[in-house]
Formats: structure tokens, C-alpha cells, sequence
């Protein structure tokens, strides 16, 4: 009957589905936004060619109360 | 800092460390600075008398090799003074590329966090301009759980109000959440990620998906069964009363969107190529779930009140007065608007 082949095709699509979200990734990079045409998408794409390297992340300490001459801090 | 026990990568590049630091204690240690001995030994751990920290860390800048750190450290008092004293500083130090935002991102905040709280000094923190995009990833799942939630909620409370049975508006809630399941296989299958921009659509798509669900179900409740059907024939009758006489309206909703929406096919753009995609998948979705799965399911098992028990006299009597019904309501609804308009 129609109706029991509609519910067998959702059984199938639901299953298909869930199978599918399993495999999304979550994941964003800013050269999304950039076109193809763009003259930074180039920039981007040999960056990421020759220049593959991560960024600085600086590290800061603001602390007066500690003795910054001492053995301890000093390490 | 460069060792890190329990982390899911080694972050760091070794030797990248810049360090006003290790580069002050290097000079002292080769005998740079008067009044400490030369120290040729190889162990590690060699630090600068206390005594002579402040006097010689002012001889270092200002020193060719030493210049060049003044700027990182935060000097307080006049140097070569007794009041002259450090407050603060900053290093830096190189990254590994990260690649996967939301995964790798993510592990390396939660990694520097605790290598700070384990082995930094007090008031340490560090920054790059990068963390802004990792942290929003650190909510990202949590946000868009609650925001889809909410949404679910409200459909769920108003669809209850408009139609005052619970059976009806679980149907509807299924309707509206099987859309969000398929959109998010989409995501996969038509070749995006999970994102931003993407949520905003996942969370659109259950208020709109809501529309070709509830009108169908709503029309369902209100349609009377002719009197000499069996509750089974009922069913099915309400269902195909409910197709025919809101179907067509409903079908105008979702093409007017769907022809909205054609314009963003051929985009380029990655906000609009989104956008296209997961509309289409809305409205295809939506209608399919509102033209086929809900009628399907409410002629199995849709609820059948009192009146529709009893039934009516007369079948054709039971569309005409059901379809004035709605052309009533459709009609005030319409002077309803043209009031708030005016």
C-alpha cells in the first residue's frame, strides 16, 4: 500500500540521515568568504603554499607583587 | 613551557620561544655583566644572583643584544636605582598551524589554560588575535543545542495553543525536528561544514518548517468525518480533507519561498551559497514532511474527538461548512491585517 511504502522510504532517509550527521564537521575558515577572483585569495592560497607556519601567541605576565630577582621565579 | 605532559598535541615550535629572559640570562651567565663571574658550566638552571639582578637587567638593555627587549618588559623606578623593579612582562612564542578551528582550536585553549594554571607565574595570561575564532567554538555546541531547543519549545507551546491537542502538536514537533535532522545530513552531503553561518539556517528552519507542518494538522483537527465511516475510514477521510483543502495554500507558501529563494542558486558567495542550499532543503523538507509524513501518520493515528465520533449527516455538507469555516477565518484574518496595516 502507498502509504506503508511512503513510511518504509522515511525509515530509509531517517536512517540515511542520522548517517550523515554522524559524518558533519564542525569547522569554519575565513577564506570562506573570500571569491576565487578575489586578489587576497591568492595571497591566501600561496601563504598556505609556502608559508604554512602557525601564528605567535604571546604569553604576558602582569604581576608587580612578585619578586622577579629571586631564584624561584627565575626557575 | 616547552614540554607539555597531558596535552592532545605538542603546540609549541621547538626553539621559537622568545624569551627577554633566556636571552638576559645567557648574556649574564657569559660573563656580560660586571660583578658576575663567568660560568662556562653546561648544566641547566643557572640563574642571576638576586643582588644583581635589577643592576645588570638595566646594563643588558641597554646593550646592543638587550635593546631590542626593552619594549616587552613593564620597568617601574629609575634603573641602577634601589626603586628600579620589573612588573610585568610578555614572550612570545610560534604555534603549529591549526588547522580544524572548532577541533584543534579548541584543545589548544583548554591545553595553554593549563599549562598557565600548572606551571605559569601568577597573573599569567597569554593572546593571539586567533582565540577569538577558537572560543566561540568552545560554545558553539552548547549555543546551538539551547537556541534549537528553545526554538523547539516555543513551537511546541504555540502549535499546543492553536490547535489544543497534545497528539497533534508531538506530530508537528516530529515534523520539525525531522526537517533539522535532514538539514543537518544535508550539511554533509551537499559538501559544507558545521558552522555560524550554518546554524543560523538550522535555527530558521524550525520556525519555517512549523508553517507546512501545523497549517496541515490544524485543518485535520477541524474537518468532520462524515457519520457512517468506521474511526479507521475517519482518519483517513480528515487526512484527505485536510490535504485538499489546505494543501494548495500551503504549496503557495513554500513555492513563493522556494522562488525567493532561486535568485541565491548561482551565487558565489559563501554566506548566499549557504543560504540556498539549506533553504532548499528547508522548504523541500518542510513540504515534504507536511505533504506526505504528517497526512500518513495522522491517518493511522491521528486523534479523533467527540464530535467526530458522532460525525455529520451528510459528507459534501461536512466540506462545504469545514471550507466556509476556513474561508471565514481566512477572510477575517485578512481584515485583521489590512487593520494592523492601516
Amino acid at each position: 500500500m502507498g502509504r506503508i511504502g511512503l513510511l518504509v522510504v522515511y525509515a530509509i532517509l531517517i536512517a540515511g540521515s542520522i548517517y550523515g550527521c554522524l559524518q558533519v564537521e564542525i569547522d569554519f575558515k575565513v577564506t570562506y568568504f573570500i571569491g576565487e577572483t578575489a586578489p587576497v585569495y591568492d595571497y591566501f592560497q600561496l601563504n598556505d603554499k609556502y608559508f604554512a607556519a602557525g601564528s605567535y601567541t604571546t604569553i604576558y605576565v602582569d604581576n608587580p607583587d612578585i619578586d622577579y630577582s629571586s631564584t624561584e621565579v627565575q626557575k | 613551557m616547552k614540554d607539555c605532559p597531558g596535552c592532545d598535541e605538542d603546540w609549541f615550535v621547538d626553539g621559537t620561544l622568545q624569551s627577554w629572559y633566556a636571552k638576559y640570562n645567557t648574556w649574564t651567565k657569559g660573563g656580560s655583566c660586571q660583578g658576575v663571574q663567568k660560568d662556562s658550566s653546561t648544566t641547566p638552571g643557572w640563574t642571576i644572583p638576586p643582588n644583581r639582578f635589577y643592576f645588570c637587567l638595566a646594563k643588558f638593555l641597554s646593550s646592543d643584544q638587550g635593546r631590542r627587549f626593552g619594549q616587552d618588559i613593564v620597568q617601574v623606578g629609575t634603573p641602577l636605582t634601589s626603586d628600579y623593579k620589573i612588573t610585568g612582562y610578555r614572550e612570545k612564542i610560534q604555534v603549529k598551524k591549526i588547522d580544524q578551528v572548532a577541533k584543534q582550536g579548541v584543545e589548544y585553549l583548554s591545553d595553554k589554560n593549563m599549562l598557565e594554571a600548572e606551571y605559569g607565574l601568577e597573573g599569567m595570561f597569554s593572546y593571539a588575535q586567533e582565540m577569538l575564532d577558537y572560543e566561540l567554538y568552545v560554545v558553539f555546541m552548547e549555543e546551538t543545542l539551547l537556541s534549537t531547543g528553545l526554538s523547539v519549545l516555543a513551537v511546541f507551546f504555540v502549535v499546543l495553543f492553536v490547535t489544543g491537542s497534545l497528539p497533534v502538536t508531538l506530530l508537528v514537533v516530529l515534523a520539525v525536528l525531522l526537517v533539522d535532522l535532514f538539514l543537518i545530513a544535508l550539511i554533509h552531503f551537499w559538501d559544507l561544514t558545521f558552522n555560524t553561518v550554518v546554524v543560523v539556517n538550522i535555527v530558521i528552519a524550525i520556525g519555517l518548517a512549523v508553517d507546512y507542518s501545523a497549517h496541515i494538522a490544524h485543518t485535520y483537527l477541524i474537518i468532520r468525518p462524515p457519520k457512517d465511516l468506521s474511526n479507521a475510514e475517519k482518519r483517513v477521510y480528515k487526512a484527505k480533507m485536510a490535504l485538499s483543502t489546505m494543501g494548495s495554500s500551503v504549496f503557495h507558501g513554500g513555492f513563493s519561498t522556494f522562488l525567493a529563494i532561486i535568485s541565491l542558486s548561482s551565487a558565489q558567495s559563501y554566506v548566499f551559497v549557504v543560504f540556498f542550499r539549506l533553504w532548499f532543503g528547508i522548504i523541500v523538507f518542510g513540504m515534504s514532511n507536511g505533504f506526505l509524513l504528517l497526512p500518513v501518520i495522522l491517518s493511522y493515528i491521528g486523534p479523533l474527538n467527540d464530535d467526530d465520533i458522532a460525525g455529520v449527516e451528510d459528507a459534501n455538507a461536512a466540506k462545504v461548512s469545514s471550507e466556509k469555516d476556513i474561508e471565514m477565518k481566512t477572510d477575517s484574518k485578512l481584515k485583521d491585517d489590512a487593520n494592523h496595516m492601516a
